[in-house]
C-alpha cells in the first residue's frame, strides 16, 4: 500500500485572478538536475515565466498587463520539445520563446473572445463562445458554429490526421472532421475540462478524460463512428465540480496517476494500480478554488510535487518532500528562520501601507470637500460566479468566486425558492423577512468570514415558479462596493436537455399551438422556458428539441417553426406550464394564440406509475429512519434482537445505510407529493374545474395506497 | 498541544448537555450521560494496557423513567469521599449513590430541573446541588433541604459556579431564555449581563473569567461583567469546558459545536489553538482521569455515542517546527492577501485622486479597465430615526429613513443588528419601480434594551449593476418604543411607583435624553419635571415626575416597565441603594387570581393523585379476579371483569390527561409567580432588591397571598 504524503509550499501570489488552464509547466531540459519553469497567464493579461530556486521564485520574464488571457498553451515544431508558450488573450493569439521574446502574433478578426485553444505542430485550434475554428499556419482551414457553447477542447494526435474533439454546455461531447461533426457522444454531466489519456491519449490515441460540472469524471475512447465509455466515476457525496485534471506519476509506482482538482480545493489522486478503473488514493482538502494543477519538478529537483494555482492566483506545490527528515528537523527549522524574515518583512510592508493608505485618504476627503463637481468611482472586480443544475439532486448549485475577500453576499428572488445551507461554507447565512409588496420571496444574506472569496450556495426551485435571482455581492475593501449578478430561473427549471430520442410507442399528451408568430419569435419563448436553447433558431426552417425532467424522468419534445409549435410529454404539469407561459408571452406581443391539445388519461397513468415508486421508496425510507432509534431502544437494555420481526431487524442492521441514504435525499418525499398535486391540479384545469378544495382527500388516499399504484391511479382518475 | 489517546463508542445516543464525569467509588471515574429511552448510562474504563488506542470498559444503564433534562457529578456529601449522581426531570431530582446502588433522597421540584451544578455557593458551609428551573433556583444540601432559593427572569438555561468578585467565596453564574446572564452572590444579585439570545452554556476559567455560548453560535468570554471576545459561528455550540492545551498553567476554552466539531480557543483573543471533529454532534465535553490517575484528560462526547480521549503532552521538537512551519505559512498567506487589499485600496483612492485633480483625462487610462460605476463624491446620506405608532396597515415600529444628498438611489440597505429579528439581519429590497433616493427600514424591538444598529447602504443609479456601500452605526436607546406626547390628565395610569433620589433633574433629564428616541432635545423650562411617553406597542402611558425635592413618581400600569426604568436610572445615576414604593392595581390582581389558581391547581393535582393510586389497586384486583374466573374456566365473570378493567383504563386515561393539562396550567401560573417576583426585586436596586424578594419568597412559603402583595408594594413589611 502507497502511503502519499504532501505537504504545502507556496510560491508565488500574482496580482490578478488565473482561470483554468491558464498554468504550464514547461518541460525539463535535463532530467538528471534542472526543475521545471512554470509559465502562466493572468486575466489582468500579465504572462510571466518563472523558475523556482530555495524557495524564491525568478522570473525569466513577465510581459505587461493588457487583454485578458483565458488560455496558456504549449507548442512546437511536430517532433520537438514543446516548450513555446502560447497564449490566448481575448481575440488574439500569442507566442513567447521561453526567453520571453514575442514570435508570433495572430489577430483572429472576430469579435468574439477566444474561450479554449489547442495548439498541435502547425495547428492552431480556437473556439469562441459557439464557433470552433481550425488555423493552419494562421490560415482559416475549417470552420463550425453549434447551437450550444463550447467549454473545452482537445486534439486527438491520430497518425495520419489529428482530430479535434469538442465538450458542448449540451453535455455532449463532438469530435470533428473538417467542418463537420462526427458524431455525438452523451456524457453525464455538463463537461468543462477534457484531456488526453495520461497526456497522450493512451495506446490509441483516441482516450480522453472529461470532468463535468457536477463533479463527475470519465474516460472515453473516440472511436471513428461512435464512442466507448471506458469508466465513469459518479459524484455521489456532492463533491463540487472538475476544474483540471493531469496525469503524472506522484505514487511513483510506475503508472501516471490521475491527478484532479476540484472547484472546491479539494485535490484527488487517482491509481490504476490494479484495474483499468482509477482508485481514489489520496485527498487533500484545501480552501480556494484550484482552476490549475500539474504534476511535475519544481521546487527541489530531487522530489516530485504536484503544482496547483488558485483563481485568486496563488501558486503553490504539493510536494512529496517530507518536512523533517530523519536526521531531526533540521530542514524545516532552518525553513522556519527564513520564513519569519519574511513574514517580518511582510508585515513591515502591510504597516508602511497602511500608513500611506490613512494619509492619501485623508488627502482625498479634502479634495472633495473643497471639489463639489468631483465624481466617485468604483470598479468591478473580477467574480465567477455559476448557476448550474446538478442531476444527482435536482436542485441548483450557485457557486461565487471572487478576486478579492467578500463582506457579504445578498441573494434575492422575486419567486420562491428552497435555499439549503451548505456544510463547506463557513459564512453566517441569514433569511431576512421579506415584503410581497416589495416583490420579494427570498431574502438572505450571508455575512462571510475573514478572508473569504469563495461561497457555495444550493437552491430548490419549483417548476412553473420562475423568476430571477438577485446576488449583490459586497467587496471587503475600500471604497466599499457591491456587484449586481442576475440568474434566471426558468420556468420548465429541472428540465435538462437530452439526446435520447423519445419512444413513438410511449403515449404523450400534445399541445399544438398556432397563431401569427415567426420562427424568431417562437424560439425566443421556449429559449424562455428551456434550459440549454441556443441564442439564435438554427438555420433549418424547423426546429426539435428534447429534454427530460431529470426529477421524475419524463420526456419533453418541443418542435416549432414558424406560426406552429407543438409540445409533447406525458407529464399534464408540464404541458400546463408551457402554456401559461406561451399564452403570457403571445399577450405580451398582442399575438393571438389557437391552443388545441390532445390529453390522454393514459398518460396520467404513466406518470403516476413513475411517480408512485419513487413515493413508496422514499416514504419506506422515511419510516425505516423514524424507526432506528425507537428499535436502538428495545434493544439497548442487552436483550437480543430476536425479540424483532425480521423486518425490523433488518432496519437495525442497515441503520447507517438507512440514515446516510436519508439524509441525502432530505426532501425528496416532499417534492414528489407536491408533484403529484400540481399534477392533479393541472389535469382538472385542463378539464376546466378547479379541484385545490380536494387536495387534502387526495393526500390521504396517497398515504395509504402508495404501495398499491393501481389503485391510487383509479382514485386519482375518479376524483 | 492536545494528541488523541483513546476512543470509544458508547452504543447509545447520549444526550447533549446531559453528559458528566464522577468517581462514585471515589477512586475511579466514570463517564455517565442521558441516552435514549429515560435513562443514564455509566460508563467504566475498565483497567487495561494505557497504550491501547481503544478503550475497553463496560456500559451500565439506570431507569429513571422520566426525561432527563439534567445531570451533574459532585460530592454533595462531603463525609463519603465520594461523587454522587444528581439527575434532574421536569418534576423531580434525585440524588444517587452508585456504589451502593442507591437513592439519596428524591425531591419534588415543580419549577423543573433544566440545569444542576454542584458545589459551595457563598459562604454557605455545605456542598450543594443548585438547580435551575422555571424562572427559579433552588439550592439542596444533602438532606434535600432546601437552603437557598431566588428567583431569575425566566427559564434558567445554564449554571456555572465561580468566584466573580474575588472575595474567595463562589458566585453562582446563571445564564436564562431571557438572555441574561446573572450573578447571585448567594440570594443577592451582583451583577446582570444582557446578551442577545438564550444562554445554553457556561464555563468557569482562571479567576473571574468564564466562557458562555448562546443558541445563535456565539462562544465568548466575560471577565467579570466585561466581555472579552467573542465570535460568532453558523453553528451552534453545544457546550463548553475549561481545559489547558499549551501547558501554561492558564485553562483555555473548548467548545463543541453542533457540526462535530471540537476547537480550543485562547482565554485572551478567541484565536483557535487547536481543532478536531468528531463524527456526529457534540453532546458533551469533561475533563476527568479517565484512564491514568492523576492524568487529566479531554474527553469529547458525541450525540451518536462516540467518545474520544486526548492528553495534553510536551511537543517534540520536530513536531513543533513542523506546526510552527505550517502556521507560519498560513501567516505568510494571510498577510500576502492583506497586502493585495491594500495594494488595491492604494490604487483605488490614487486613482481618485488623480480624477479629481485632471478630470477628463481618461484615455491615459490603463487599457484594461473593468466596468465601474461613478456617483457624485460628496454624496452623503441622512439619516433620521422616528417612533411610528400603530396604524391599520402596519404595527407600531421604529422607522428610519434614510436619503440620499442628490439624484443618487437607494437600492438596498441591509440592517445588522442583535436580537431585533430572527436572523442577525434586516434586508430591505423595494421592487425595481419603487427604488427611489430615499428609503424606510421599520424595525420592531422586542423589549426594552439599548442595540447597536450597523446598516450598509448600496447607493448608485437606477439601472446600475454596481453600487458603492455606505457604512453606518446608529445606536437605538433602551427606551425606543416610546413615543413623547403632550401631558394631559386623562388616561393616567393607576399603576405608579415613587421614590427619593438624590439628584438634580437637569440630571435627570440627561438620562431621558439619552435612553429615549426623541426628535431633538427634550429640555422643558418648568421647575419641576412632568414628561409623557406613550409606550407605542400597547398604546398606554408612562408618565415621569420629579419634583425639585429629589422625589420621582413613575407612573406605569406595566410593572416589568417600571423596573426597568428604576434599573436604568439607578445604573445612570450610580444608585447603588435604593428603596421604592408603589402599587400595581391591574398587575397584582392578576397576580391575587393566580395565587388562588396555584392553590386550586394543587388541591386538584393532590386529588387526582390519589385517586390514580385508588385505582391502581382496583385494577390489580380486577385483574385478579378476572384471571381467577379464567382459571376457573367462568368465560362470561371474565369477559364482565375485563370490560370493568378497559373502562377503569380508559377513566385513568381521562385522568391522566387531566392531570396534564393541570400540570400545564400550574407550570404557567408558578412561571408568572416567579416573575412577578423578580419584577417586584427589579423595583429596587442594592439591598432593598434581596430583601423584597426574600420577603416575597417567604410570603409564597406561607402561602400569605396579602403578604406577597404589600411585600410586592413596599418592598418591606
Amino acid at each position: 500500500m502507497l502511503e502519499l504524503q504532501l505537504n504545502r509550499v507556496d510560491y508565488l501570489k500574482t496580482i490578478s485572478s488565473v482561470t483554468q488552464k491558464c498554468m504550464r509547466l514547461l518541460p525539463r531540459d535535463n532530467v538528471k538536475k534542472d526543475t521545471q519553469k512554470i509559465a502562466i497567464g493572468e486575466s489582468n493579461g500579465t504572462v510571466q515565466l518563472f523558475t523556482v530556486r530555495k524557495k524564491e521564485t525568478t522570473a525569466l520574464f513577465k510581459t505587461t498587463p493588457g487583454k485578458r488571457i483565458c488560455r496558456v498553451e504549449l507548442g512546437g515544431r511536430l517532433g520537438e520539445i514543446s516548450d513555446r508558450i502560447f497564449v490566448a488573450s481575448e481575440n488574439e493569439v500569442k507566442g513567447f520563446s521561453k526567453k520571453g521574446k514575442q514570435f508570433y502574433t495572430f489577430d483572429t478578426n472576430v469579435n468574439d473572445m477566444i474561450r479554449c485553444m489547442s495548439i498541435l505542430g502547425s495547428s492552431l485550434y480556437t473556439c469562441t463562445e459557439t464557433t470552433y475554428t481550425h488555423y493552419v499556419e494562421s490560415k482559416e482551414v475549417d470552420t463550425l458554429t453549434f447551437a450550444a457553447k463550447l467549454n473545452d477542447i482537445v486534439v486527438l494526435p491520430l497518425p495520419i490526421q489529428s482530430m479535434p474533439v469538442v465538450a458542448c454546455q449540451d453535455r455532449l461531447l463532438r469530435p470533428l472532421h473538417k467542418s463537420s461533426v462526427l458524431y455525438d457522444a452523451e456524457v453525464p454531466g455538463i463537461p468543462t475540462t477534457l484531456v488526453l489519456s495520461n497526456k497522450t491519449g493512451g495506446p490509441t490515441k483516441s482516450e480522453i478524460v472529461y470532468g463535468t460540472s457536477d463533479g463527475r469524471l470519465g474516460q472515453v475512447e473516440i472511436g471513428s463512428i461512435s464512442a466507448s465509455t471506458k469508466w465513469e466515476i459518479a459524484n455521489p457525496k456532492h463533491l463540487s465540480g472538475i476544474s483540471a485534471i493531469d496525469f503524472f506519476d506522484i505514487l511513483a509506482d510506475g503508472v501516471p496517476d490521475m491527478i484532479v482538482a476540484r472547484e472546491d480545493g479539494t485535490v484527488e489522486v487517482f491509481n490504476f494500480e490494479t484495474t483499468d478503473e482509477p482508485v481514489l488514493k489520496y485527498t487533500y482538502n484545501g480552501t480556494e478554488s484550484i482552476t490549475n494543477i500539474e504534476g511535475g519538478v519544481v521546487g527541489n529537483p530531487n522530489y516530485d510535487e504536484l503544482i496547483c494555482c488558485t483563481y485568486q492566483g496563488w501558486l503553490f506545490g504539493l510536494t512529496s518532500q517530507p518536512l523533517q527528515n530523519e536526521l531531526g528537523g533540521e530542514v524545516v527549522m532552518v525553513q522556519n528562520d527564513e520564513l519569519k524574515g519574511r513574514i517580518d518583512d511582510l508585515k513591515n510592508e502591510v504597516d508602511e501601507l497602511q500608513r500611506r493608505l490613512t494619509k492619501e485618504r485623508e488627502r482625498y476627503q479634502t479634495l472633495i470637500q473643497t471639489d463639489s463637481r468631483a465624481i466617485s468611482t468604483i470598479r468591478e472586480f473580477r467574480v465567477n460566479d455559476r448557476f448550474q443544475l446538478n442531476r444527482d439532486d435536482a436542485t441548483y448549485n450557485l457557486i461565487i468566486e471572487s478576486e478579492i475577500p467578500i463582506d457579504n453576499i445578498i441573494l434575492q428572488c422575486d419567486v420562491i425558492l428552497d435555499v439549503l445551507d451548505v456544510e463547506k461554507n463557513s459564512a453566517v447565512m441569514s433569511f431576512s423577512d421579506c415584503d410581497p409588496k416589495d416583490n420579494n420571496a427570498v431574502l438572505v444574506t450571508y455575512r462571510c468570514q475573514m478572508n473569504t472569496t469563495r461561497l457555495e450556495m444550493h437552491v430548490r426551485t419549483i417548476e412553473g415558479h420562475y423568476g430571477t435571482l438577485q446576488l449583490y455581492i459586497t467587496s471587503k475593501i475600500q471604497p466599499r462596493c457591491s456587484m449586481l449578478r442576475r440568474h434566471t430561473i426558468k420556468p420548465l427549471s429541472l428540465h435538462q436537455r437530452s439526446s435520447t430520442a423519445i419512444d413513438p410507442n410511449k403515449r404523450m399528451n400534445v399541445m399544438k399551438i398556432t397563431g401569427s408568430f415567426s420562427y424568431a419569435e417562437i424560439h425566443s419563448w421556449i429559449q424562455f422556458c428551456l434550459a440549454d436553447v441556443p441564442d439564435r433558431p438554427p438555420v433549418d426552417k424547423e426546429n426539435r428539441l428534447i429534454y427530460t425532467n431529470i426529477f421524475l424522468q419524463t420526456q419533453l419534445e418541443c418542435v416549432y417553426k414558424q406560426d406552429e409549435a407543438v409540445f409533447r410529454s406525458e407529464n399534464v404539469s408540464t404541458i400546463s406550464i408551457l402554456k401559461d407561459v406561451m399564452s403570457k408571452k403571445a399577450t405580451e406581443k398582442k399575438i393571438t394564440l389557437n391552443i388545441s391539445y390532445e390529453l390522454s388519461n393514459e398518460t396520467i397513468a404513466s406518470t403516476l406509475a413513475q411517480i408512485l415508486p419513487m413515493i413508496s421508496y422514499y416514504k419506506t425510507l422515511t419510516d425505516q429512519y423514524n424507526l432506528i432509534d425507537p428499535l436502538k431502544e428495545l434493544v439497548m437494555d442487552g436483550s437480543t434482537d430476536e425479540i424483532l420481526t425480521p423486518e425490523h431487524r433488518k432496519v437495525l442492521d442497515n441503520a447507517d445505510s438507512i440514515r446516510e441514504h436519508y439524509k441525502q435525499t432530505p426532501v425528496h418525499l416532499n417534492r414528489l407529493c407536491s408533484m403529484v398535486a400540481d399534477l392533479f391540479i393541472d389535469k382538472h384545469k385542463f378539464e376546466g374545474t378547479n379541484v385545490k378544495a380536494k387536495l387534502p382527500i387526495l393526500f390521504d388516499k396517497l398515504n395509504t395506497t402508495f404501495t398499491q399504484p393501481q389503485v391510487f391511479i383509479d382514485f386519482f382518475n375518479s376524483l | 498541544m492536545l494528541v488523541p489517546v483513546f476512543s470509544l463508542q458508547l452504543n447509545n445516543k447520549v444526550f447533549p448537555r446531559t453528559v458528566a464525569v464522577g468517581k462514585f467509588n471515589g477512586k475511579r471515574s466514570c463517564l455517565v450521560g442521558a441516552t435514549a429511552g429515560n435513562k443514564v448510562f455509566i460508563h467504566s474504563p475498565q483497567d487495561n494496557n494505557p497504550q491501547a488506542q481503544q478503550l475497553e470498559g463496560n456500559v451500565s444503564l439506570l431507569n429513571v423513567n422520566q426525561v432527563v433534562t439534567s445531570l451533574a457529578c459532585g460530592q454533595l456529601d462531603e463525609q463519603l469521599k465520594k461523587d454522587l449522581l444528581v439527575v434532574g426531570t421536569n418534576t423531580n431530582i434525585t440524588a444517587y449513590d452508585i456504589d451502593r446502588n442507591v437513592d439519596l433522597f428524591f425531591k419534588e421540584t415543580p419549577d423543573g430541573a433544566h440545569a444542576i451544578t454542584i458545589g459551595k455557593w457563598g459562604e454557605l458551609p455545605e456542598q450543594l446541588a443548585i438547580v435551575g428551573g422555571n424562572c427559579s433556583i433552588h439550592g439542596f444540601n444533602k438532606k434535600s433541604e432546601d437552603v437557598l432559593w431566588t428567583v431569575t427572569g425566566d427559564h434558567v438555561s445554564s449554571l456555572a459556579l465561580l468566584d466573580f468578585n474575588g472575595d474567595g467565596y463562589n458566585e453562582l453564574v446563571v445564564g436564562s431564555q431571557d438572555y441574561d446572564i446573572r450573578v447571585f452572590r448567594e440570594d443577592q444579585l451582583i451583577s446582570e449581563m444582557q446578551e442577545t439570545e438564550t444562554i445554553v452554556s457556561l464555563c468557569p476559567l482562571i479567576g473571574a473569567r468564564f466562557g458562555y455560548a448562546l443558541a445563535n453560535g456565539t462562544v465568548g468570554i466575560y471577565e467579570r461583567s466585561n466581555r472579552n471576545w467573542r465570535i460568532k459561528s453558523r453553528s451552534i455550540a453545544i457546550v463548553l469546558q475549561a481545559y489547558d492545551v499549551d501547558g501554561d498553567g492558564v485553562d483555555e476554552l473548548v467548545t463543541g459545536w453542533s457540526n462535530g466539531k471540537v476547537d480550543i480557543r485562547s482565554d485572551r483573543n478567541g484565536e483557535v489553538i487547536f481543532k478536531d471533529s468528531l463524527n456526529s454532534s457534540v453532546a458533551g465535553i469533561v475533563k476527568a482521569d479517565y484512564r491514568v490517575p492523576g492524568e487529566n484528560l479531554l474527553i469529547c462526547c458525541s450525540n451518536e455515542g462516540e467518545v474520544r480521549g486526548f492528553k495534553f503532552s510536551e511537543q517534540g521538537v520536530n513536531a513543533a517546527a513542523a506546526n510552527l512551519y505550517k502556521d507560519q505559512q498560513e501567516a505568510i498567506r494571510d498577510l500576502a492577501q492583506k497586502k493585495q487589499a491594500l495594494l488595491l485600496e492604494h490604487q483605488n483612492i490614487q486613482d481618485a485622486i488623480e480624477k479629481i485633480k485632471k478630470p477628463g483625462n481618461e484615455q491615459n487610462k490603463q487599457i484594461a479597465l473593468d466596468p465601474a460605476a461613478e456617483i457624485p463624491a460628496n454624496t452623503e446620506i441622512q439619516t433620521i430615526l422616528t417612533v411610528e405608532q400603530n396604524r391599520n396597515d402596519s404595527p407600531a415600529h421604529i422607522a428610519i429613513r434614510m436619503k440620499t444628498s442628490n439624484h443618487t438611489i437607494i437600492r438596498v440597505v441591509t440592517l445588522f443588528a442583535e436580537g431585533l429579528f430572527k436572523g442577525e439581519c434586516l434586508v430591505v429590497h423595494p421592487a425595481t419601480n419603487q427604488v427611489r433616493e430615499n428609503i424606510v427600514v421599520p424595525i420592531i424591538p422586542p423589549r426594552d434594551a439599548p442595540v447597536d444598529l450597523h446598516l450598509q447602504i448600496f447607493v448608485g443609479l437606477k439601472s446600475s449593476t454596481l453600487y458603492h456601500v455606505f457604512e453606518l452605526a446608529r445606536p437605538l436607546p433602551m427606551f425606543s418604543m416610546y413615543l413623547l406626547t403632550e401631558n394631559s390628565p386623562e388616561g393616567e395610569p393607576k399603576g405608579f411607583i415613587s421614590f427619593t433620589i438624590n439628584e438634580r433633574i437637569p440630571r435627570v433629564l440627561v438620562w431621558i435624553n439619552h435612553h429615549f428616541l426623541l426628535a431633538q432635545e427634550y429640555a422643558p423650562n418648568t421647575p419641576s419635571l412632568f414628561v409623557t411617553f406613550l409606550a407605542v406597542r400597547n398604546n398606554e402611558k408612562l408618565i415621569i415626575k420629579m419634583q425639585n425635592t429629589g422625589q420621582i413618581t413613575i407612573r406605569t400600569d406595566d410593572m416589568e416597565l417600571a423596573g426597568n426604568i428604576v434599573q436604568s436610572l439607578g445604573k445612570f445615576l450610580n444608585i447603588e441603594v435604593l428603596q421604592t414604593a408603589g402599587d400595581f392595581p391591574q398587575e397584582l390582581e392578576t397576580l391575587q387570581k393566580v395565587f388562588s389558581h396555584i392553590e386550586e391547581y394543587q388541591t386538584v393535582r393532590q386529588r387526582i393523585s390519589s385517586d390514580m393510586a385508588e385505582h391502581a389497586n382496583i385494577i390489580r384486583s380486577f385483574l385478579i379476579r378476572a384471571e381467577d374466573s379464567r382459571l376457573i374456566g367462568d368465560i362470561s365473570a371474565m369477559k364482565r371483569h375485563y370490560l370493568d378493567l378497559l373502562n377503569l383504563n380508559r377513566d385513568l386515561i381521562n385522568g391522566y390527561k387531566i392531570r396534564c393539562t393541570n400540570h400545564e396550567e400550574l407550570m404557567k401560573n408558578l412561571r408568572y409567580l416567579n416573575q412577578m417576583v423578580q419584577k417586584a426585586g427589579n423595583l429596587r436596586i442594592g439591598k432593598f432588591k434581596t430583601i423584597t424578594i426574600n420577603q416575597c419568597r417567604s410570603a409564597i412559603k406561607t402561602n400569605n397571598a396579602q403578604l406577597l402583595i404589600k411585600s410586592i408594594k413596599t418592598g418591606n413589611v
